[in-house]
This record gives C-alpha cells, sequence and structure tokens, in this order.
C-alpha cells in the first residue's frame, strides 16, 4: 500500500514536472526566442531588413510565395525609445490566388533589436470577418479559433526548425524590390 | 531599549519604512506633486505616452484597411475564378461582400480613435508649452479640458 502510494506521488510529481516544462517551453518560444529569430543585429533604422527577414520567413513556412510589401511603415516616438514597423505583404498562394499577410515588428528597448510581434495572413478562410449569427455554431467557432491558434503556432515552430541550419550562412539577406 | 532589538520591533520598523516608501511613490504620482517637483519627466511620460497611443492608433486603421484590400482582391479573385475556396468553406461571394461592410464600420469607428489620439497627444504638447502646473488649491470651473 505504502509503495503504490509513493509510486502515485512520485508519478504526479514528474507529471507536473513535464507540465510545467511545457508551459516553461511555450512562454520561452513565443515570448523569447520566435520574436527574435534572425533579427539580432539590425538596427533600429535597419527596419528594411528586419521586416524582409520576418515576412520572408513566416510566409514562406506557411506555403506562400513573398512577392513585395504592399505598404510599409515605420513610426518611431520623439521621446522614449520606442519604435514600430509594419506592412502588408503580398503573396501567391499555392494555387495562384493572392494573399496579404500582417508584418508587425516592434523595437524593444530591453533587449536592443527588433522583436516579431502580432503577425497573420489577413481574410484567411478561417478570419472572424466571415461568420454569422448561426454559421458556423458554438463548436465549429471553437474549432476554428484552436485549430487558428495552434496552426499558428506549428508554423512559428516549422520556421524556427528551417532557420536553424542555415543561421550560420544567411543565404537571402538582400532584399530585391525593396 | 534593548541592543538587539525584539524581532517584532524590526518586522514593525521595516513594515513602517515600506509603507513610507510607498506613500513617497505614490504621492510622487499625481499630477500635483509631478507637475510642480518633477515636470520635466510629467510632460516627457505625458507626450511619449499620447505618442505611442497616436502609432497605435494608426496601425490600428492600417490593419483595418489591409484587410478591406484582401478582402476586395479575393473577391475580385473569387468572381473571375482566380481564387476557389475549398468545398465547406467559410469565403463566399456573400461573405466576402458583408466582410467589406463590417470592415467599413469598424474602419469607422477606427478613424475617428486615431483623431482622438491625435488630440490628446496635441493637448499634452500644448500643456507643456504653456507651461501648465496642477494647482493646489481646487480650482474654479473652468471648460472641460482647458489648460
Amino acid at each position: 500500500m505504502s509503495l503504490s502510494r509513493r509510486f502515485l506521488r512520485l508519478f504526479s510529481l514528474a507529471l507536473l514536472a513535464v507540465l510545467l516544462a511545457g508551459v516553461a517551453g511555450l512562454v520561452w518560444f513565443g515570448a523569447w526566442h520566435y520574436p527574435a529569430l534572425g533579427l539580432a543585429g539590425i538596427p533600429k533604422d535597419g527596419y528594411r531588413r528586419a521586416m524582409d527577414i520576418a515576412a520572408r520567413g513566416m510566409t514562406a513556412t506557411d506555403g506562400l510565395v513573398f512577392e513585395d510589401f504592399d505598404f510599409l511603415k515605420y513610426r518611431e516616438v520623439a521621446r522614449g525609445g520606442e519604435a514600430y514597423a509594419w506592412g502588408a505583404a503580398r503573396c501567391k498562394a499555392a494555387d495562384g490566388s493572392t494573399t496579404f499577410y500582417w508584418v508587425y515588428l516592434e523595437w524593444s528597448k530591453k533587449r536592443g533589436q527588433w522583436l516579431r510581434n502580432y503577425s497573420l495572413e489577413l481574410a484567411a478562410p478561417d478570419d472572424e470577418i466571415y461568420f454569422t449569427r448561426q454559421n458556423p455554431g458554438q463548436f465549429g467557432r471553437a474549432r476554428l479559433a484552436a485549430g487558428k491558434l495552434l496552426g499558428q503556432l506549428a508554423s512559428r515552430v516549422r520556421e524556427a526548425l528551417a532557420a536553424r541550419p542555415v543561421a550560420g550562412n544567411r543565404p537571402d539577406l538582400q532584399s530585391p524590390g525593396l | 531599549m534593548r541592543f538587539p532589538p525584539a524581532r517584532e520591533t524590526v518586522v514593525r520598523l521595516l513594515l513602517l519604512v515600506a509603507l513610507g516608501g510607498t506613500l513617497y511613490k505614490g504621492f510622487m504620482k499625481t499630477p500635483e506633486a509631478a507637475s510642480n517637483l518633477t515636470p520635466k519627466s510629467f510632460f516627457d511620460g505625458l507626450v511619449n505616452d499620447g505618442e505611442n497611443t497616436a502609432i497605435m492608433k494608426e496601425r490600428h486603421r492600417d490593419v483595418l484597411e489591409a484587410t478591406d484590400k484582401a478582402v476586395r482582391v479575393r473577391l475580385e479573385e473569387l468572381r473571375s475564378g482566380a481564387y476557389r475556396p475549398e468545398p465547406g468553406s467559410l469565403v463566399s461571394e456573400e461573405s466576402l461582400v458583408r466582410a467589406i461592410r463590417k470592415d467599413e464600420a469598424t474602419r469607422a469607428r477606427a478613424t475617428d480613435d486615431e483623431l482622438r489620439a491625435t488630440e490628446k497627444l496635441e493637448r499634452a504638447r500644448r500643456l507643456e508649452a504653456a507651461g501648465w502646473r496642477m494647482g493646489l488649491l481646487p480650482c474654479p470651473p473652468a471648460g472641460e479640458g482647458r489648460p
């Protein structure tokens, strides 16, 4: 009896540790690792290069071919050190249709580099903008929301994994058309 | 008083110090104290806040404009046959037309938000230029937002 109890205790502790490690890993990836990926060393006024790298990376993992920025903006405050860059990237999907991808970077004063922020495909087929009151229903909405979140996480992870081998030689940093 | 003071006395003293520090910090955050004692950092904060808000509101309008363009291009390509939604997709001619209308409505509000953010920034700059300080006495009634 005492043995099974000890086993149960150990098992639940191990489960808790795995769970905590998973949460910590997610936070590390989403808040620290991925936003900075490949953007280190680019100064504040190198925002075009940072936007180019970010846009190419996040569109390529979604199977889109980046063409050019439809528009690109840079804004900084006169007092305090905040700076922001955002724009819409025009891409071609695999079926030949046009897709726009929102890319948004923020300058991090703490880390002294550009960081990726809220970025996503605009008017994607699972966008809320197509919803009506009845369609999709409760479960459909939940399924779409979960699918969007997990799909985005998966594509971010794929991007991070794909960036790993080329991190040494960095083949396409030049930005044609910009 | 005994030299090694009792543990309770030490804890009480530390609590008092912490309370005093909190009171001081809170006091220095009030516009009465900050605008009179540290006007530079007060107006730096006010203008910085205004600038960041204005940039944020401009970005919010931009994302809606970019969404509008994405939806319109999708509708065009749906009509010309360049874009074919998957079976069971939420994307259709009707839902795209509806999306354009919804986006327009949201954008109307976002444009107004942007204007108000610009006004907020201008007001902060105006107050600073006028050397405004928060009055310490109850002020006579004046127009709302008048420096």
